[in-house]
């Protein structure tokens, strides 16, 4: 047993890695890049992942219960292109609102699916993400449709107490998420249905309806994005999203979060989000080819997941 | 109770070959419905176009029949198809040219397999060949990305690289390579060994199958493939660009899955692979013919992979059911 | 202490093609241990799912203090006080202990979040009245397998439970672990819980039960109390038959050391180990749990790896670096964990056969697996071990624990090992099975084959072993020859 003990020792160890790298990065790029270190550069990082941010919170709620979706970003989408189009038409709510819709129906199909037949959430969401992505298509000819209300734009872009209001509304998301896995019975439940799906069913728990609830979650989450995008950029277009389910997979993975279910935290998730766009705002910064920056945020999740691996591994023989 | 037992084998029967009687009620109501349909000249150039994605839809069955998950064959399908026309286009190194893109699928799969192999922990943590393979998708995009500038390379003169996606050849192509797989994964120690660790690793370590080594080897199939599928691709298009291999991985693996073919490892095949591969094309191909838009055809596509799969959990069931009353 | 507990009336549960419990009537007195022993599949652990809800019976009744109650679930089992420990703990590793305690249920505060300082507050007094130290906030991970069996006792309790029921709880224990498993057992008695004990293990039975209940074949043979029976008697209303104690005597001439290892290290495991096996030998090898007789087995099987020291086989050195090369120099392992690393479950009884050394069945340079010759093989091996199955394709899952043992000796068989490990072979199987597995070891070390023989149930390790080595926590603390055996030598070497 105290083998047992030892291997999660080291594992805690590991895992203390990311915070030190993002002290080590941040000193670094602040000796060393001039724009760097400055309030308006600060808020710039947050405010480039407060969108993708409320769907890596929803992600992590997934994987936390061994589950992970790749529908997210057509769902991004399509929702995008619903309230574009029907805030143009209607009132700002009810664009929201059916925008919102869509995005719980769509969870509420996957969930249905990965509950009640147990297909693995990989295959339902693949075909989700295809079906959905054809209809986001079909409903505009693929072309993107303008806003044209101030009170939109302002949403996306305006700031309270020098803060973009996108990235208060992550921050509400992100403590409400917190409060949820932490202190309610759904929250907690996740983990023990992540940890072990049979010993949580015995237990009295309902574990299909966490399931589906993490998708339904999930969905509205990407809704609720695509509806942040559609501000920001004062358009909605299928062509959002079409990294999302990377990019919210990728975060969660370098905060420490693991894709076999039972652990994470909120903590993990925002810490793996900064890390990342921490880097990717100094490649920005420094000039670097979109390419480059590209190839290294692929490598980067591999990196991470090796280092995690090998010294797991390593502590077995 | 003779009278009910033959209703159960209808019912059995139904959903067993669920996919076939698509298929064949597709073919009729398309070929009712418009001239064009059940003519050769259609039928080869379904094949023809299937056949990139079922070369690929092969190798990555492999993976997954060992329990695995490869995500990063459509980018490798680009950087090989990238590879091969830059040399084509500008050296006119057309050998040189093809075997250098197969060589970079093989090393990209292999470079998968070391890094699935090596991490593996003995107890088995599997959702790691799926992050690790879609990090990988991206990474290499990227790559193709930086070796291309973004630049769009087309081909007009005829060469030996054409040759590889004129007429019937793709077609052949396809059809050795399903094969050579069906026989590697059939006939051999190997591909009963990768069944064996798709259905227990842990078990096949401790029964002496060099698990690491084997994983390794499937990841450089399923990147080999990739790289066949990138050169037929780029043939039969006659360009090559920076996303030519963009969203295939899922085509494929859709291709899989509505072959039957488990996610879980240890069971499916290649030749319900290829079925599956030609159902897709076939309703790809009828959708066309009867004029359905692009967008409705993806939503029909993304419609058909859930069904496929809800049929095989119907199909499980019903045994369980049927077999509790004989 | 009359009053009845619990009364199950006519209980009948089938599952599609078994007669799992047929009429089952039993009773339970109040404040007593009653153990339930019977040969595995009797249907022991499906009439307590039965009791705690997991199952439902086709027809019966369940009393409980004399009224009639239906428990259709867990929780309803719960709510009217029946606790089931399963055999597997039932906990979620990645969850702390106090979540553990309250999983299903977590308590909560007035506006309804979770209440972590009650749930600590609980999970605290609790275990001070069982005089035992846990952390709430440790997360089960980092406990051991004693600590986790006592965190499924304290639930129990915690819930308020009349009735406990324990399936197997000491499979995972230390001898010392078990014995403060039995004082808290007492402490429960006495305070009027009622305790359901289900074991293989006569004497823990003859311990700690005061009445016993034996069931064969989803019938219940008999109630009585303890105090009367013998063992032998009980084994034989378990299987039926009277059953040959004795193990089976063997014809085999030892011949030269084939496997020699001189001073093997595994880090942090194993510390510098000397043993020798003979040609036609059994060495067994006898220690508590955690002894590191498994990791030196996989050491030598190239599972793990060796820090320090060699090993020679038929006195030649050799590096053995993975199972591959194992297997090419004619070494084979039975694993403990037989439903995990033994055998693929969804894999055909064939395919597990010949796994090990497929390139035999080859044409040509393994370029083409006969098909014909791999079913022959199967064949003659089911023919030859009494394998029962339908049919050499039938996937192994659906097969009892002694027919999938037989397999995985099937497997070895075929690879020609010469030097068999046996790692806990008979652990799980029943009475009748055991016995086979028995004579199979015998007929093989007759035939000139080494076998290392790892048990922790003593008087199978001195029936069949020809010396015995002594291992605690990962040092050899001595080697008995066989007329030096007994059970108290060998626990003291053990527990030194």
């Amino acid at each position: 047993m105290t083998q047992k003990k030892r291997i999660f020792e080291v594992n805690m160890l590991a895992r203390q890695m990311v915070p030190i790298v993002l002290v080590v990065m941040v000193v670094l790029f602040s000796a060393f890049i001039p724009n760097f270190c400055t309030v308006n550069n600060i808020v710039n990082i947050f405010s480039s992942f407060s969108v993708y941010g409320v769907v890596t919170i929803a992600m992590a709620f997934a994987l936390i219960c061994g589950e992970f979706d790749l529908s997210v970003g057509s769902t991004m989408a399509l929702s995008s292109l619903i309230f574009a189009t029907l805030v143009n038409e209607k009132s700002f709510i009810i664009a929201a609102v059916a925008a919102l819709l869509t995005g719980a129906v769509v969870g509420a199909l996957n969930g249905f699916l990965v509950s009640k037949f147990n297909i693995p959430s990989f295959v339902v969401t693949m075909g989700m993400q295809i079906t959905v992505k054809g209809v986001a298509c079909l409903y505009t000819d693929a072309k993107p449709v303008a806003i044209y209300s101030d009170f939109c734009y302002q949403i996306g872009n305006g700031t309270l107490l020098g803060i973009p209001y996108l990235v208060w509304l992550f921050f509400l998301i992100l403590f409400l998420a917190g409060g949820v896995l932490k202190y309610t019975s759904f929250g907690r439940g996740l983990y023990a249905v992540g940890g072990n799906y049979l010993m949580a069913k015995n237990a009295g728990i309902n574990a299909p309806i966490y399931k589906f609830m993490i998708f339904f979650i999930l969905g509205i989450a990407s809704s609720l994005g695509g509806i942040m995008m559609a501000c920001r950029i004062s358009a909605g277009n299928a062509l959002y999203g079409t990294d999302l389910t990377m990019a919210a997979i990728s975060a969660n993975v370098v905060g420490g979060t693991s894709t076999v279910g039972g652990t994470g935290n909120i903590w993990k998730t925002l810490l793996g989000l900064i890390v990342l766009y921490v880097l990717y705002n100094a490649l920005m910064l420094l000039g670097i080819q979109a390419y480059v920056q590209q190839l290294i945020k692929g490598l980067i999740v591999i990196i991470v997941i090796v280092v995690d691996g090998l010294s797991r591994v390593a502590n077995e023989n | 109770m003779t009278e009910k037992g033959k209703k159960l084998d209808i019912v059995q029967v139904l959903l067993n070959y669920g996919l076939i009687i698509a298929l064949c009620i597709i073919i009729v109501i398309v070929s009712i419905s418009t001239e064009n349909f059940l003519t050769v000249r259609n039928i080869i150039n379904i094949l023809r176009q299937v056949a990139p994605t079922g070369i690929m839809a092969l190798g990555v069955v492999a993976v997954i029949v060992a329990g695995h998950m490869d995500l990063s064959i459509s980018s490798t399908v680009t950087m090989s198809g990238v590879v091969c026309v830059s040399y084509v286009k500008y050296l006119q190194a057309d050998v040189k040219g093809i075997c250098l893109a197969l060589l970079t699928g093989a090393g990209i799969g292999l470079l998968n397999g070391a890094i699935i192999a090596n991490i593996t922990s003995k107890k088995g943590r599997k959702g790691e060949s799926f992050i690790i393979t879609y990090g990988m998708q991206a990474a290499i995009a990227a790559a193709a990305l930086l070796y291309t500038n973004g630049i769009y390379m087309n081909l007009q003169e005829k060469s030996l690289h054409s040759f590889f996606g004129k007429g019937y050849v793709p077609i052949i192509i396809f059809v050795l390579t399903t094969v050579i797989l069906e026989y590697v994964m059939k006939c051999t120690p190997f591909g009963q060994s990768i069944y064996y660790i798709g259905s227990n690793e842990a078990a096949a370590r401790m029964s002496g199958i060099n698990v690491k080594r084997n994983t390794m080897i499937i990841f450089t199939i399923s990147g080999f493939f990739a790289a066949v599928a990138g050169v037929v691709l780029t043939s039969r298009v006659g360009a090559a660009s920076s996303t030519s291999g963009n969203g295939l991985e899922l085509d494929a693996i859709a291709a899989v899955v509505v072959g039957g073919t488990a996610l879980s490892g240890g069971k499916g095949g290649v030749m319900k692979t290829v079925l599956g591969v030609i159902v897709m094309g076939v309703l790809s191909n009828a959708l066309r013919l009867l004029n359905i838009d692009t967008y409705p055809q993806m939503m029909i596509r993304g419609v058909i992979i859930i069904l496929a799969v809800l049929l095989d959990v119907f199909a499980t069931q019903f045994k369980a059911k049927g077999g509790a009353k004989a | 202490m009359s009053e009845i507990a619990l009364e199950m009336r006519n209980i009948t549960k089938t599952f599609p093609g078994v007669k799992a419990l047929n009429q089952v009537c039993f009773q339970v007195k109040k404040g007593e241990v009653h153990a339930i022993v019977g040969e595995n599949g009797a249907g022991k652990s499906t009439l307590m799912k039965v009791l705690n809800g997991v199952y439902q019976a086709d027809s019966g009744q369940i009393f409980l203090e004399g009224k009639e109650v239906k428990i259709e679930n867990i929780n309803k089992a719960q709510e009217l006080g029946i606790s089931l420990i399963f055999q597997e703990t039932n906990l979620i590793p990645q969850l702390s202990v106090a979540e553990n305690f309250f999983l299903g249920k977590l308590p909560k505060t007035k506006v309804g979040l979770v209440n972590w300082k009650y749930m600590e507050e609980q999970v605290t007094s609790i275990f001070s009245q069982l005089n035992y130290k846990i952390k709430p906030k440790e997360v089960v991970v980092n406990l051991s397998a004693a600590d986790k069996q006592m965190v499924e006792i304290a639930r129990a309790i915690s819930r308020n439970a009349k009735i406990i029921i324990m399936d197997e709880p000491t499979s995972s224990l230390t001898d010392v672990e078990v014995e403060n498993l039995f004082s808290i057992i007492n402490d429960l008695k006495k305070k009027g819980t009622t305790i359901i004990f289900i074991s293989h293990k006569m004497e823990e039975i003859f311990t700690i039960a005061d009445t016993v209940s034996i069931q064969r074949d989803g019938e219940m043979i008999h109630t009585a109390p303890i105090t009367g029976l013998t063992s032998d008697q009980i084994v034989e209303w378990m299987v039926g038959r009277s059953v040959d104690t004795e193990f089976p005597a063997r014809e085999s001439k030892i011949g030269e050391v084939v496997l020699e290892a001189k001073k093997v290290c595994r880090k942090n495991l194993i510390y510098d180990v000397d043993f020798s096996l003979h040609k036609g030998e059994v060495l067994g090898f006898a220690g508590l749990v955690g002894a590191g007789r498994t990791e030196l087995a996989e050491t030598i099987f190239g599972e793990g790896k060796l820090s320090g020291g060699e090993i020679y086989l038929h006195g030649k050195k050799v590096s053995i670096k993975n199972t591959t090369q194992a297997i090419r120099h004619s070494i084979g392992m039975l694993t403990e964990e037989r439903k995990e690393t033994g055998l693929a479950l969804d894999a055909s009884v064939k395919s597990n056969i010949v796994i090990a050394k497929l390139s035999k069945l080859c044409f040509g340079k393994n370029l083409f697996i006969n098909r014909k010759a791999e079913k022959e093989v199967a064949d003659q091996y089911v023919k030859e071990l009494k394998i029962k199955t339908p049919s050499i394709n039938q996937t192994a899952y659906n097969l009892s624990g002694g027919n999938q043992q037989k397999i995985v000796i099937a497997k070895w068989l075929f690879s020609d090992a010469d030097i068999l490990i046996f790692d806990e072979p008979t652990r799980g199987i029943d009475v009748g099975a055991k016995h086979e597995i028995y004579n199979i070891m015998n007929d093989l070390v007759s035939k000139g084959k080494s076998i290392i023989f790892i048990s922790s149930e003593l008087p199978e390790l001195m029936g069949m072993s020809d010396r015995i080595i002594v291992m605690h926590e990962g040092h050899k603390k001595g080697e008995l020859l066989r007329e030096e055996f007994s059970s108290e030598g060998i626990m003291k070497l053990a527990v030194s």
